[in-house]
């Protein structure tokens, strides 16, 4: 009981600090994963050995491996020809100019971290859209949800589909069968939905498309070798991981060799791409491995996961959908990665009593995903989109993003719903 | 030598209140290209220079663009500068910089190019122990302290 006391409270002090954004959320995180572990010592539940075992390597070094070749991607200037390129396609039209750099937000977090998508994505934007003397309003928000919405359709485009990937033991196609033609299907809901919320502002037909088309799209790439390299790089990973079945590599090996590639082609200065791996967030990760360690070995997320398959043992449709909004309300209102990491091991607990799980994993990865755009700190996609906004003459605010960010999060999580028969 | 003997004494300062076309002016006629902002009892409040006046005309979101070099053309950007009225509003306060680099009257000469060097400053206001500008000493006041040294004293 003691046990259960100890390991449930060092839990919930831990999130309270990481969701109220008292303490930042990599050291209240590392705080608590040490409070943990003395605590599993003390008591005698959880050990140190078992606390590393918690970490998932896999995952981290999944991770690492992609934050390498983005780091050498967003130097060769790609994001700011992509986003010339579908400007002067658009042809002067503020709603084919949402329409193409929402999808192209979609589909570069397929691939790329989210936040480095739009970090790269929305300031270029906003410039094209001021020398267009058009609103960049619906096209930044165009991009931050469907950078959200496009990261789940992929096993590498979201860290929750990573921990799931690496959990589950789930293959890259399998990702591609069972979650792309869902975000596929979101994306096209999320494009019609903003363009009725925003029909006004995308009425307002620029005052001179000149500007665009003069760009000389031949400048903009400074090293066109270093481009095709991180290019061939990043196509080395995905045949590994469409190949996976095949040849069994785990997830951080395959995404490592990538990193090998782009550093061996690219040579570029090391100091400068190892300064560009997020170290808070590998701490976070890390540490929240450890803290849900120490609850599983406490045996209470197995106590959980008896509730849920009796709940499912009643009504399967009814517990999907449970897990759906739950995952769906937790990541739009809290952080969704310690909820993700909570979860994975409920989830594979449902599955030693003797369920089928497959689609639970899918559900998860769908809920957390498209929830995190249910409110502007759902997602760090939001918080970094809402800050940038906030330098522009139209800032997003939280009125705005009500009516079209929550609005499509109900939307594409209602979809989802209506597809539970057959995820 | 101190940096009381080589600074320019004649010094303008400006009120928190001045406007941003004032200051223009100021640096015209004057051939100056910054000056001190001070309160009523002449106390150092910040600093604005001609980088100052040109950031008011960029856009905030600017700094996160990564290269726009490419970019010859800037369009309705430009044509909406042309016509901003609210750029009359802006007053030695929002333009001025706060953290200023400043220099004690009584601290030797060479302080002033190692500050200079040390954060690319052109001008440092001088104060005296009541923290009042009573100066304001230049790169080009230092370059003729240190190559009249030894010769005839400079102006």
């Amino acid at each position: 009981m003691i046990n259960y006391v100890a390991a449930i409270s060092i839990f919930i002090v831990t999130f309270y600090f990481i969701i109220s954004g008292k303490v930042n959320r990599s050291i209240a995180s590392f705080v608590g994963a040490i409070l943990m572990v003395v605590a599993g010592v003390t008591l005698g539940f959880y050990s140190q050995e078992e606390a590393f075992r918690a970490i998932d390597f896999n995952m981290i070094g999944l991770l690492v491996g992609m934050m390498v070749i983005v780091s050498v991607c967003k130097k060769t200037g790609f994001f700011s020809l992509v986003a010339v390129k579908a400007a002067k396609a658009s042809k002067g039209s503020p709603l084919r100019l949402m329409v193409m750099m929402g999808c192209i937000a979609a589909i570069l977090s397929m691939v790329l971290d989210n936040v480095t998508t739009i970090i790269l994505v929305i300031p270029i934007t906003i410039l094209i859209c001021d020398i267009l003397g058009i609103s960049p309003l619906p096209i930044i928000m165009a991009e931050i949800v469907l950078s959200n919405i496009g990261g789940v359709g992929t096993m590498i485009g979201d860290p929750p589909n990573m921990m799931i990937a690496s959990a589950s033991g789930c293959s890259f196609d399998d990702f591609l069968i069972h979650l792309l033609p869902i975000a596929l299907g979101a994306i096209l809901l999320t494009l019609g939905t903003l363009a009725i919320v925003f029909r006004s502002e995308l009425k307002t037909k620029p005052r001179d498309f000149g500007p665009i088309l003069a760009i000389d799209e031949t400048v903009i790439i400074k090293d066109e070798k270093a481009l095709k390299n991180v290019i061939l790089s990043l196509a080395v990973v995905l045949v590994l991981f469409l190949l996976q079945k095949s040849h069994g590599f785990h997830h951080a090996l395959i995404a490592l060799i990538g990193a090998g590639t782009v550093l061996a082609l690219v040579r570029p200065n090391i100091e400068e791409v190892l300064k560009d791996i997020e170290w808070p967030i590998l701490v976070f990760f890390g540490s929240l491995f450890v803290l849900i360690g120490g609850i599983e070995k406490t045996g209470l997320l197995s106590m959980i996961a008896e509730k849920i398959v009796a709940l499912a043992s009643i009504n399967l449709n009814l517990a999907k959908i449970s897990l759906l909004w739950a995952s769906a309300g937790f990541a739009s209102l809290v952080d969704r990665i310690p909820f993700t990491t909570a979860m994975i091991p409920v989830i594979k607990h449902v599955g030693t009593l003797g369920f089928n799980i497959d689609s639970l994993w899918w559900i998860l990865a769908l809920g957390v995903g498209f929830g995190g755009n249910g409110t502007p700190i759902g997602s760090i996609v939001g918080v970094v989109g809402l800050s940038m906004s906030e330098k522009t003459h139209s800032p997003i605010d939280f009125k705005i993003w009500l009516k079209t960010a929550t609005v499509i999060m109900v939307v594409t999580i209602l979809f989802v719903t209506l597809l539970i028969g057959i995820i | 030598m101190k940096i009381k003997d080589v600074m320019t004494k004649d010094v303008v300062r400006v009120s928190a209140s001045l406007g941003i076309r004032e200051i223009y002016k100021i640096f015209c006629e004057k051939h100056i290209g910054g000056v001190p902002v001070t309160d009523k009892s002449g106390r150092l409040l910040g600093m604005v220079t001609k980088t100052e006046l040109l950031d008011v005309l960029i856009p905030d979101y600017f700094d996160m663009v990564g290269d726009f070099l490419f970019i010859d053309d800037f369009g309705a950007l430009e044509e909406k500068l042309e016509s901003v009225p609210t750029l009359e509003l802006f007053i030695a306060e929002d333009l001025m910089m706060t953290n200023v680099i400043s220099i004690k009257e009584d601290a030797s000469l060479m302080k002033a190019p190692v500050l200079m060097t040390k954060y690319n400053i052109r001008r440092l206001p001088v104060l005296d122990r009541d923290s009042k500008v009573v100066g304001v000493i230049t790169r080009m006041d230092v370059c003729k302290a240190l190559f009249n040294s030894g010769r005839a004293k400079p102006q």
